[in-house]
């Protein structure tokens, strides 16, 4: 019982680590610069 | 078989019809032919909105969409490598892959950014165009083998837009990396304290129902764990502030956040070694909640700082040298004083000067605000920045760099921007009552416990005091309500740009106004005509006297509005309309010729008129007698505009114009006096004018004559009599005092820089938007309160609990849960 908690929260801590990775790579690649146009961009046509 | 049918060509996308296909259309200017129903669709409603004008104008003959908007092969003939010179200090990168930072004016929309970005995307040699939305810059990438920026700068005008290279202000470089620190620790303290959260949530269950004291262990552990960068790297800017504001022997809202944060970690981790209860969610939670209120915050502010670089944006980049006979386009920078420069019709003047060749207007709405364009000739001062008219005029360069009258402009607004009193919040102010309260509660704890109760006890019950007193929704307290008080303005048209501004207007009791453009609509308007004949002045005894009077008004009107009905003159257009408003319907005309600064020439049915000023009729013989100058001086003094119309060389009369009241400005004026504010009407224009306005609306006070940059000299004097001021103004000129005023209310019809400086915007150009804006600030500021009040409430209450000793963590969870949904749903009420 113990030893399943403990892993639980380990995996539960990783998920949210690599959420926290995303985040931080996000946000150094400047995805947070501007949030207005891109939800402008995908009515863009193709080409 | 019929005869191959005749091939039509549809009138607005040019493609070939058969007759038989075609759709046509009887519209005002004759029959017109399409290919099918959307085209006349498409084409009605051009019309009907009003842009006929467009069919005129394209200058493509091809069918469908013009070449030169899908594709540019041919950038510029020349070679690419002679990149111009003035340039060259913007654009960075090594090798042929280059970059540099553009400014576009002119984008409204998102659609103009995606004109903007498909257009340079196809363009032969640029690599990318990343166009921002909320600033309207451009990163742009390009090769240098293929492309110059010179190239794609003409690109970008083709379409429409004005782009500027531009190298982003250190001050505001210093904000985005600012902003970009904040994000990363909220960021970070948003994720670890929603592990956080799951572990106490299984530690809660634990209290009520019983745990296992080894499982109990392990979640603590992971709680501490988590916890720790949440405290020690997301709340480094509090322990930080704190240590500074201790070393000061100031209590802060810093000192009052650390305390909370760092007595709940230290507790818990004792209790943690005693088989106690944990806080570690407490300690987290008030970090990250206080995070997220201040990055709130702080976007907001990120864009006040971009007026500045908006306003060195108006310096144009180049200016064209005389030199002897040849003319060299030269970088603004490398221009000194006493050089010559070419201006050429519709530039802007590149920098201060004065004129030694040449007449011409120039539009100074820029700097004065006045709409009217200036006259210029020989010895006339210039200013750059300003958009020269219709004439060529050669200037010697007077000032330059820090010295131009934009720079100073530049300076006034940053100066003002800087020394704006630094907030004083409410919440510190709190703090440092209430600081003290729970030191002292937390130190009679200790002192009783140690001499009363358990000597080893009374450390761990006093710092449950300091843990269980920190208040935890007090960084929403301000920012929600705040949030929720914008998003109300913002539905009713009103722009706020932050919390501070909220705080400051609701405090306002004096509302300085800028009178063109804010009290008046800034437009002219025909407010009299007088006739001048010669025969009916000296007064012939005639029977319809008075019906000849209004048939002699109506021909003065006729003439005029023929004679201007090509112009864009602003005197012109207000002309035409009244005429227009009075079913008088102009005369054909030819001949049209616009005299700058003066008026116009033209022939109405093969009689030459002349509409415009004194000068103008002299020039052509026509006397204009003394007494009926003198009229015309009494008209201009009450505020009015006179222009002359002759006909054939006789005066047939005068015609006043005037800038009117909005209709409710009086209105608005009222209700402001209601509440208990004095109304200031600040003007640069003379006493007689201002004072025409200010009756008309109902103000008392009257600043006139007040010189462009002695705006935000008279704001501050007002400040200084311990007025909380707010300026209402809408040109560049007003930029300064919108900065230097406790706050700046711009109108969204006024220039971008006004809009800028200002704290906030009104969506509508009527003044009732400025009543309704304190009212809500007033409004919202309450919550404020009652939320701060809610916010240490519960924490209050809870207080008592620990001092006897009797602190249960479900207490202190509680409190914590109870005051943020209270704060959270009061702030709701607003909206």
């Amino acid at each position: 019982m113990l030893w399943t908690i403990i892993a639980l929260i380990i995996l539960m801590f990783a998920i949210g680590l690599a959420g926290w990775f995303i985040f931080l790579w996000a946000a150094k690649t400047g995805q947070f610069d501007d949030i207005e146009r891109p939800k402008h961009r995908m009515m863009d046509d193709e080409s | 078989m019929t005869s191959p049918a005749a091939r039509l060509i549809c009138d607005h996308c040019l493609l070939p019809v058969s007759t038989r296909d075609a759709v046509s259309d009887d519209s005002p200017g004759g029959r017109k032919v399409f290919c099918c129903h959307a085209c006349r669709a498409i084409y009605r409603m051009i019309t009907e909105e009003g842009y006929g004008d467009f069919y005129k104008r394209r200058d493509w003959k091809t069918v469908g969409i013009p070449e030169a908007l899908r594709r540019a092969d041919q950038p510029e003939p020349g070679p690419p490598a002679a990149e111009r010179e003035a340039l060259l200090p913007f654009i960075r990168g090594n090798g042929d892959i280059k970059e540099a930072d553009l400014m576009i004016d002119g984008i409204r929309c998102a659609s103009c950014i995606w004109l903007n970005e498909k257009v340079l995307e196809r363009t032969k040699g640029v690599l990318s165009a990343r166009i921002n939305f909320a600033t309207h810059r451009a990163l742009i990438k390009w090769d240098g083998a293929a492309i110059t920026l010179h190239a794609i700068l003409a690109r970008i005008r083709s379409i429409g837009y004005l782009a500027r290279p531009y190298t982003p202000a250190a001050q505001e470089e210093a904000l985005k990396k600012q902003n970009y620190d904040l994000l990363i620790r909220l960021g970070t303290a948003s994720f670890f304290s929603m592990q956080l959260m799951l572990l106490s949530f299984g530690l809660y269950a634990g209290y009520f129902q019983g745990i296992d004291p080894v499982e109990k262990y392990w979640l603590e552990f992971f709680a501490l764990l988590m916890c720790t960068p949440v405290l020690f790297y997301s709340g480094w800017p509090f322990l930080r502030g704190a240590y500074g504001g201790l070393r000061n022997r100031v209590l802060n809202m810093d000192v009052l956040i650390s305390l909370g944060a760092l007595s709940a970690y230290f507790l818990s981790i004792h209790h943690m070694l005693t088989r106690g209860e944990v806080y570690f969610d407490t300690s987290a939670m008030i970090i990250t909640l206080v995070l997220l209120g201040r990055f709130l915050e702080h976007s907001a502010r990120r864009r006040a700082s971009q007026a500045i670089a908006r306003l060195l944006a108006l310096q144009p980049q180049d200016a064209r040298l005389v030199r002897d006979s040849d003319r060299v386009v030269v970088a603004v920078s490398s221009v000194k004083r006493g050089d010559m420069l070419e201006i050429r019709p519709g530039e802007k003047v590149a920098l201060d000067g004065i004129i030694k060749e040449g007449v011409s207007e120039v539009d100074e709405s820029l700097v004065t605000g006045e709409s009217r364009p200036v006259e210029k000739s020989p010895g006339s001062g210039m200013i750059g920045g300003t958009i020269n008219g219709l004439g060529t005029v050669i200037m010697e360069v007077t000032r330059v760099g820090q010295e131009t009258t934009l720079s100073r402009i530049t300076r006034l607004v940053e100066n003002a921007q800087a020394s704006t009193a630094p907030i004083h919040r409410f919440a510190d102010r709190v703090s440092a009552y209430f600081i003290p309260f729970v030191i002292a509660a937390a130190g009679i704890t200790f002192w009783h416990w140690h001499r009363y109760f358990y000597a080893d006890q009374s450390l761990l019950v006093a710092v449950s005091v300091l843990v269980i007193a920190c208040p935890c929704a007090l960084g929403l307290a301000t920012p929600v309500a705040v949030l929720a008080g914008t998003g109300r303005a913002a539905r009713s048209g009103i722009l706020i740009k932050g919390g501070d501004v909220l705080e400051r207007m609701h405090k306002v009791n004096t509302v300085v106004m800028d009178k063109t453009g804010t009290l008046t609509t800034g437009k002219m308007q025909v407010v009299e005509v007088r006739n001048l004949e010669q025969a009916d002045r000296v007064g012939v005894a005639d029977g319809n006297a008075v019906a000849s009077i209004q048939n002699r008004s109506e021909k003065i009107i006729l003439y005029a509005a023929s004679a201007e009905q090509g112009s864009e003159h602003l005197l012109g257009a207000a002309i035409v309309r009244y005429a227009r408003d009075k079913g008088i319907s102009p005369l054909s005309s030819g001949g049209f010729q616009a005299v700058p600064g003066q008026g116009v020439r033209a022939m109405v049915e093969g009689k030459q008129v002349l509409v415009g000023k004194q000068s103008l009729l002299e020039q052509e013989d026509i006397v204009v007698y003394p007494e009926i100058v003198a009229e015309a001086e009494v008209l201009e003094q009450s505020g009015r505009t006179v222009v002359f119309v002759s006909q054939e060389k006789v005066l047939l009369g005068m015609i006043a114009l005037m800038d009117s009241a909005k209709p409710d400005a009086a209105f608005a004026v009222e209700r402001l006096k209601r509440m208990g504010m004095e109304v200031v009407m600040i003007t640069g224009d003379n006493r007689t004018t201002a004072d025409v306005i200010a009756k008309r609306t109902g103000i008392e006070k009257v600043l006139s004559g007040v010189l462009p940059s002695g705006k935000s000299e008279e704001v501050t004097k007002l400040r200084t009599e311990g007025r909380v001021v707010a300026m209402v103004g809408d040109g560049i000129n007003d930029a300064p005092a919108l900065a230097a005023a406790d706050v700046g209310v711009a109108m969204s019809a006024g220039s971008d820089i006004a809009i800028e400086s200002a704290g906030m915007v009104l969506m509508r150009s009527d003044l009732t938007g400025v009543v309704e804006a304190i009212e809500l600030s007033r409004k919202t500021f309450r919550v404020i309160k009652q939320n701060l009040f809610w916010a240490f409430f519960y924490n209050v209450a809870a207080i008592p609990l620990a001092m006897a000793g009797l602190l249960h963590p479900i207490v202190a969870a509680g409190a914590m849960a109870l005051s943020s949904v209270t704060v959270v749903t009061n702030s709701l009420r607003l909206r």
